[in-house]
């Protein structure tokens, strides 16, 4: 199976399921050792002197704000329209359990 | 025979169009015909807009305004821009169906500028892929060989360009997403500075990588396109305040004195011999037009690709993780329960290459192995940025190929994942360090499954930071120095 | 089972223990922008579902954030109230996992570079509850749980929220209650949240373990969602404390594992949830979209420069320099608004004594009753001017007390202003002298034992006389000149 301590089966429905992929068994085990092979050559980052070094934050902008005016909101139509079940201007979904929060 | 735009480039089809010697709705009309010829074998277009183009261009026709920049030009856009009213599927089932609500900045100043948007062009989903066959709807096909990837991601929005089945057309570029597949299909592709063209509407991949990027026949036209495109939107607050660079070509512009830097780890040995010998050949051609050749070093160049698909991933992971059935896109109920149904939608809806995306930056991202991962890109794409800064201190302008190998035939690579993000090497460096890139048509070589055939090869141009203007004017000196770029497919179009 | 409390120690009926609650809070307040934190949406309550949203704040795909100004602001001047310290560098940070009331599927939040750090509120034992962390973050939507599933409603995703965490600092639900009234005064009165729960603008959530007396460390906490006013936040406390001893009394050490439990202000008791679906791996990140924050000395200066005076030093203040009882300085600054309207009344009419009566019996009262509409002082149709004018116009003579209440009510019902309904009422038609003589003379004769009385030096004995004037007069006579007059009847009758 996998040499790569980084990549375990457990660690792969781990993710999946973190990232609400619903990978099922037979994805899981045919995506690990693929997983495994393209982290391997990705461990390459493992050998950096990073020392000292900042990560890089996105552009190099800074404070990039707009004033606190009221715009008009969109009309709901369009937004529910595309909405798999919308039902009296609400989306609706499978009753959830209150909160992952 | 090819499409209809053989020969001329948007820039020229204004004039014509202008001067009364072509009209704008037999134009667009044409480009529509040509479109619907070819899309069977092509596949580049996964919606023609017939309607609303022949719509857009009446309304041109009927209207006493000022003619824009881009009069009655039709143009192809990638299916990842917001187009309001028309589907935006990204390529991908989960969004199929979906009109997107809005309109995306640079379309709406595409529109604005009077081009006519003739149909959303094929892609590899999510944005996520090099060859164009990571497609829910079928691959689009390299017009020179239709056997061939075109390159992705935006391969749709290439192949449209190359076909000459319109002049101009966007695509996006997160890690060579337009330049690599401008070179597989010999036209002009070009990633302008992070923060140049507004994101706002562009479906997010990688956040801090993505940019929208035109092709084109013809470098002036990729100049008229971001004259159009470029300049700070307050809707994107990674949007630089820089004004939208002039389209004219600047007189008196002259390659000589310009130092062309060759970094050399972008000419590795396992550079494919023809596309070699097609790049050589164009360092040549400048040089014969006064340039200094520098030898430079980006030391850290073997770093970029896992550099890239790390942090790329890790923002990709978060930026899909809206697609869940809840308030737009395909859902599929699971056993009851709202986690269920997250899972059951993104599982049927997503393909092999987003799901494999998600979970490495998922897992780049979670908890324990967030600093070794996410954390150590993030800094060593610090490295890569001061690799080109040292760079430029020697040099004007940096010049490599674009593709290690030209077009491979479809399926060649389609189960190694690995060998395709390899291939991305020559292109991810620029989107990490923000700078501008652009992929000339450079020649043509053999490919190494095909001595007897000929498929075209880029020379891809990196600037500094916010240089756009001069490597679009470096890119328009060196497009006068030779013809590839007139060379269009003539195969695998009825 | 009764349990007897000892300070903040608890005794158990069963065992005679002695247990020892800590507890912290949580508060998310909602900042009163204008619009939301990254859309211009506007913040409201109470609107149409899915009425005020917008691209951004649904989370369509392409749509990007861009921070609103103001909540910097806020942010600062709520850091100052609360005697924190502004961080100089700040940024957002995502917050991914997967819900159906946040659309993006993450939150912008901050984590490891919180705006603000220190700070605390002080209690009235002097006990000093400090704060581990304030930072901002966007809001979600609200969820209706129906049994034909959850209905979304967006309106709420984006709003700008401040969430605080204490330390363990308190120790009793009573200092809970406490911490709350004063924590939310001081964002009343900083101006920067209305922080009316019954609006969703305060949100509280708790934590609370206990520990035998004199046992070293906490053990486990248990956190408490669902509270929807100070009142439930004391009553869960009430019974979560109990219940975790019990647990521990009955089934060891072990009996209290970390979970969330919710509030049924039905029954008055905390339950479990249902498991909890989903981690709390929430993989942080900083937010690719929003460039990082720098907050500048101007900005921290400009808002400690606009922050108001806070409830405490106020509450001093007119005690000591307006003369207020302790009792009434509470009462007046219960409520910015009320506080401000207080003080404006008290200037104008140099009055601060009359000015607080005539606030607390009569204005304060009105807004309690069905008698106007107003929610606050400063929606009042008598504004602090008006006050004053009635005031003064006591002083001079020109109204009587009780008239003079007759007036406000009048005012208050109709909306039209204190001249206008003094005529409206007659209570500026001046009694004739002669003809309040004549009926102070009749009400005399009517009442002899009167005049023997006040002639034997009880003066008190006039109020009998007083009644039957007043209603001679219709009313509108003043006691005090009524007393007046049947005095020197008497005397000059002598």
């Amino acid at each position: 199976m996998s040499n790569n301590p980084s990549s375990t089966p457990s660690h792969v429905r781990e993710t999946a399921d973190l990232a609400r992929l619903g990978l099922t068994d037979e994805e899981c085990a045919r995506l690990e050792p693929e997983l495994d092979k393209i982290l391997d050559h990705f461990k390459a980052l493992q050998e950096l002197d990073l020392e000292g070094v900042e990560g890089t934050a996105t552009g190099g902008l800074q404070d990039v704000t707009r004033p606190d005016e009221p715009e008009a909101s969109m009309d709901p139509e369009p937004l529910l329209e595309q909405a798999p079940r919308a039902v009296d201007e609400h989306y609706q979904v499978p009753r959830a359990v209150g909160g992952t929060e | 025979m090819s499409g209809p735009f053989e020969g001329i480039d948007a820039t020229g089809l204004r004039e014509a169009i202008l001067s009364g010697e072509r009209g704008v709705r037999e134009t667009t009309e044409a480009c529509l015909d040509a479109i619907e010829a070819s899309n069977d074998e092509l596949g580049a277009f996964l919606t023609i807009e017939r309607e609303s183009a022949l719509q857009c261009a009446e309304e041109l026709e009927r209207t006493d305004a000022e003619p824009g920049p881009l009069h009655g030009i039709p143009v192809a856009l990638k299916a990842n821009l917001c187009w309001e009213g028309h589907e935006t599927n990204c390529a991908s089932r989960l969004l199929e169906g979906w009109r997107a609500p809005y309109t995306a900045t640079c379309v709406e100043r595409l529109l604005a500028a009077g081009a006519v948007p003739v149909g959303v062009t094929n892609m590899d989903e999510f944005a996520m892929g090099s060859s164009g066959e990571n497609s829910a709807f079928g691959p689009a096909r390299n017009p020179w060989d239709s056997t061939r990837i075109p390159g992705g991601s935006s391969s749709g929005s290439a192949v449209a360009v190359a076909a000459r089945l319109v002049p101009l057309a966007l695509g996006s570029d997160t890690g060579g997403s337009v330049r690599q597949p401008a070179a597989l299909c010999g036209i002009y592709g070009f990633k302008p500075t992070y923060g140049r063209v507004s994101r706002y509407g562009l479906v997010a991949f990688g956040s801090s990588l993505d940019q929208v990027s035109p092709f084109a026949t013809s470098a002036r036209d990729l100049a008229l396109c971001l004259s159009v495109i470029a300049g700070h939107d307050p809707r994107d607050s990674t949007s630089l305040k820089l004004a939208a660079p002039s389209a004219g070509a600047n007189d008196g512009a002259s390659l000589s004195g310009l130092r062309v830097g060759v970094p050399k780890e972008h000419f590795p040995p396992e550079l494919e011999g023809g596309t070699r010998t097609a790049c050589e050949e164009a360092l040549a051609r400048l040089t014969a037009q006064g340039c200094e050749l520098v030898e430079v070093s980006l030391p850290h160049a073997r770093y970029a690709i896992p550099t890239y698909y790390v942090v790329a991933t890790a923002e990709a992971s978060s930026n899909l993780a809206r697609f869940d059935g809840v308030a737009y896109g395909q859902r599929v109920d699971g056993d009851g329960s709202l986690q269920s149904m997250f899972a059951a939608t993104r599982n049927a809806g997503f393909g092999a290459e987003v799901k494999r995306r998600i979970l490495i930056g998922t897992y780049a991202l979670s908890a324990g192995y967030q600093d070794e991962w996410y954390g150590r890109a993030t800094r060593a794409r610090t490295l890569l940025r001061h690799d080109y800064e040292e760079a430029f201190k020697r040099c004007d302008v940096l010049a490599a190929p674009t593709s290690p190998p030209v077009a491979f035939p479809l399926g060649e690579r389609a189960d190694d994942p690995v060998s395709m993000y390899l291939a991305d090497i020559l292109t991810v460096s620029a989107s990490l360090a923000g700078l501008p890139a652009v992929s000339v048509p450079a020649g043509f070589a053999a490919p190494v499954d095909d001595p007897e055939a000929s498929l075209p090869v880029g020379l891809q141009l990196t600037g500094p930071h916010s240089g756009d203007e001069r490597l679009l004017e470096v890119a328009q000196l060196l497009e006068a120095t030779g013809d590839h770029h007139t060379k269009a497919p003539t195969g695998g179009v009825a | 089972m009764s349990w007897t409390r000892d300070g903040h120690v608890w005794i158990s009926p069963e065992t005679g223990a002695r247990w020892l609650p800590t507890i912290g809070l949580e508060v998310h307040a909602q900042l009163s922008t204008r619009t939301k934190l990254f859309c211009s949406c506007e913040v409201s309550f109470g609107a149409a579902p899915n009425t005020k949203t917008c691209p951004v704040c649904t989370g369509q795909p392409g749509a990007l954030p861009v921070l609103n100004e103001a909540v910097l602001d806020f942010a600062v001047r709520a850091a100052l109230a609360l005697g924190a310290e502004v961080a100089p560098d700040t940024h957002f940070d995502r917050k991914n996992y997967f819900y159906c009331d946040l659309p993006k599927n993450f939150q912008t939040s901050q984590y490891d570079h919180p705006f603000c750090s220190g700070g605390g509120v002080k209690l009235s034992s002097g006990v000093f509850i400090r704060l581990n962390r304030i930072h901002m973050e966007e809001d979600a939507g609200k969820t209706i749980h129906t049994d034909a599933g959850s209905l979304v409603d967006l309106n709420r995703t984006g709003i700008p929220l401040i969430e605080s965490v204490t330390e363990p600092d308190l120790c009793s639900p009573e200092d809970a209650h406490e911490y709350l009234t004063r924590f939310r005064e001081v964002l009343q009165f900083s101006g920067v949240s209305r922080a009316d729960m019954e609006k969703g603008e305060l949100r509280c959530d708790v934590n609370v373990s206990v520990r035998p007396e004199g046992e070293e460390g906490l053990r486990t906490k248990v956190e408490v969602k669902n509270l929807n006013s100070f009142r439930h936040v004391q009553a869960s406390l009430e019974h979560e404390i109990p219940r975790q001893i019990t647990a521990y009394e009955s089934e060891g050490v072990d009996a209290i594992v970390q979970e969330t439990r919710l509030y049924d202000p039905e029954r008055e008791e905390t339950r479990a949830m249902r498991v909890k679906e989903g981690e709390s791996d929430y993989r942080y990140f900083p937010c690719p979209d929003l460039p990082k924050l720098h907050l500048s000395e101007e900005r921290i200066e400009a808002q400690r420069a606009a922050l108001p005076e806070l409830p405490e030093p106020r509450r001093a203040r007119f005690q000591k320099e307006l003369g207020l009882s302790e009792y009434d300085a509470g009462v007046l600054t219960g409520s910015r608004d009320t506080a401000d309207y207080f003080e404006e009344a008290a200037e104008r009419s140099a009055d601060p004594k009359s000015a607080a009566n005539w606030v607390s019996n009569e204005l304060l009262r009105a807004l309690g009753t069905d008698e106007v509409e107003a929610g606050s002082l400063s929606d009042l149709s008598l504004q602090p001017a008006d006050l004053a004018l009635v005031i003064a116009k006591i002083a001079s003579g020109d109204l009587h007390s009780k008239g003079a209440r007759e007036l406000v009510r009048e005012c208050l019902r109709t909306g039209a202003g204190v001249d206008e309904t003094i005529s409206a009422l007659g209570l500026d038609e001046k009694i004739d002298d002669s003809a309040l003589e004549g009926w102070c003379r009749e009400a005399l004769e009517a009442n002899p034992r009167v005049i023997e009385e006040v002639r034997a030096g009880k003066d008190k004995a006039l109020g009998a006389c007083i009644g039957p004037v007043m209603k001679a007069s219709g009313g509108k006579a003043d006691p005090k000149r009524i007393t007046e007059v049947l005095k020197s009847l008497i005397e000059a009758d002598s």
